[in-house]
């Protein structure tokens, strides 16, 4: 493992540590599009995931010599986002996984089911993925769109990577099962 | 089942199209800026911090001290008038120096009679601090400043009869020991 990684804006990550504010705000516009999707996957409040990410940018760059370079400065800031957005659904007291396993079970047949691709099934994806329990939701999207293993995830939300495993296949079962119910609607 | 995690990783990107409200650049500069003022603040190292805060008291302590020694002048007999300072002065200097001869005297063999004394003392300035008091509820009560004079009057011949006492008995002693060789 390469002890530094190589960003690309090394330059002005570096200029961030110097408190150079056109460099912050370079970074900003660079990461925030990413990051404020990254938090609204978890909190779903627009106002809220814009506050949350553009905290994590100011104590990104207030702890920046905490980065040490050994993933990429957006991996770095994004597992920022993540963690805040985490704790603002915990000081909501959102139970995350109070999920009745009985009340999730899934028919053989919506397992087999096969979703092909299209522009309109990508868009059916997200207003399934929104219709997700939260626990889902969040464990679907970490896995799937952020990219985060089933270690990383198990560290991020305290639970065992084989919690997330399973979690993870509860939350695509149902997401299908919410995806071919709309469909069929559809057809009828 | 593999093709719906297929196509979710393969267009990522497609889910990221949520854009923030309006504004958010400016909102953001806004915290940057105010961020900055912040970071003036916490980049003064902490000895320094400490020294500002030390110096501070030491100079609240010496003024609070010196206005409270205005105050006390202003209250006191001096306060009312000119005149009156010059009384006052004139009081306080001779006081002092009976005090001074008193010392040098070696004022009383017995540690109890100058117990005594040093009470008397005390009891006195204390009557002056309560007529100090009363001053300055009633600035133009005739009666208290008469009081005042007279608290000063009082002690300087309380101290230099008790001088005289001690100068006499100072003289018999002597003239004892004369006798005696």
């Amino acid at each position: 493992m390469s002890s530094s990684y190589k960003n690309i804006h090394q330059d002005l990550i570096e200029l961030c540590g110097k408190n150079d504010p056109k460099a912050q705000f370079k970074i900003y516009k660079l990461y925030y599009k990413a990051m404020y999707n990254t938090s609204l996957r978890i909190v779903k409040d627009a106002r809220e995931a814009e506050d949350i990410m553009q905290e994590a940018f100011l104590s990104a760059f207030r702890n920046i010599k905490k980065y040490k370079g050994e993933v990429s400065f957006g991996a770095w800031l994004k597992r920022i986002v993540v963690n805040r957005s985490l704790d603002s659904l915990k000081k909501k007291k959102l139970e995350l996984f109070p999920l009745d396993n009985e009340l999730y079970k899934l028919s053989e047949e919506e397992e087999n089911q096969s979703v092909t691709y299209s522009e309109e099934q990508i868009n059916s994806i997200k207003k399934g993925i929104d219709l997700l329990p939260t626990g889902y939701r969040i464990i679907l999207s970490l896995y799937l769109i952020e990219g985060y293993d089933h270690e990383e995830i198990g560290s991020i939300l305290n639970i065992t990577a084989s919690t997330s495993r399973s979690q993870f296949l509860r939350a695509k079962k149902k997401l299908i099962q919410i995806i071919s119910e709309k469909e069929n609607q559809k057809l009828l | 089942m593999k093709e719906l995690e297929e196509i979710l990783r393969n267009h990522k990107d497609q889910f990221d199209d949520n854009e923030p409200q309006d504004g958010h650049f400016e909102n953001f500069l806004e915290k940057l800026n105010h961020q900055k003022k912040k970071n003036v603040f916490e980049s003064i190292p902490n000895f320094l911090k400490v020294a500002v805060i030390v110096t501070f008291v030491i100079f609240s302590g010496l003024i609070g001290y010196q206005i409270r020694n205005l105050e006390d002048n202003q209250l006191g007999l001096g306060g009312i008038s000119p005149e009156y300072r010059e009384v006052e002065l004139f009081y306080t200097a001779n006081i002092n120096s009976q005090l001074g001869m008193l010392k040098k005297l070696g004022s009383f063999n017995k540690e109890q009679h100058q117990s005594i004394l040093q009470e008397e003392l005390k009891d006195m300035d204390e009557r002056y601090s309560q007529l100090k008091k009363e001053l300055e509820l009633h600035p133009d009560d005739d009666r208290i400043i008469q009081a005042m004079i007279e608290y000063y009057q009082v002690k300087t011949s309380i101290l230099n009869r008790i001088i005289e006492q001690l100068y006499q008995i100072k003289k018999q002693t002597k003239n004892n020991l004369n006798t005696a060789v």
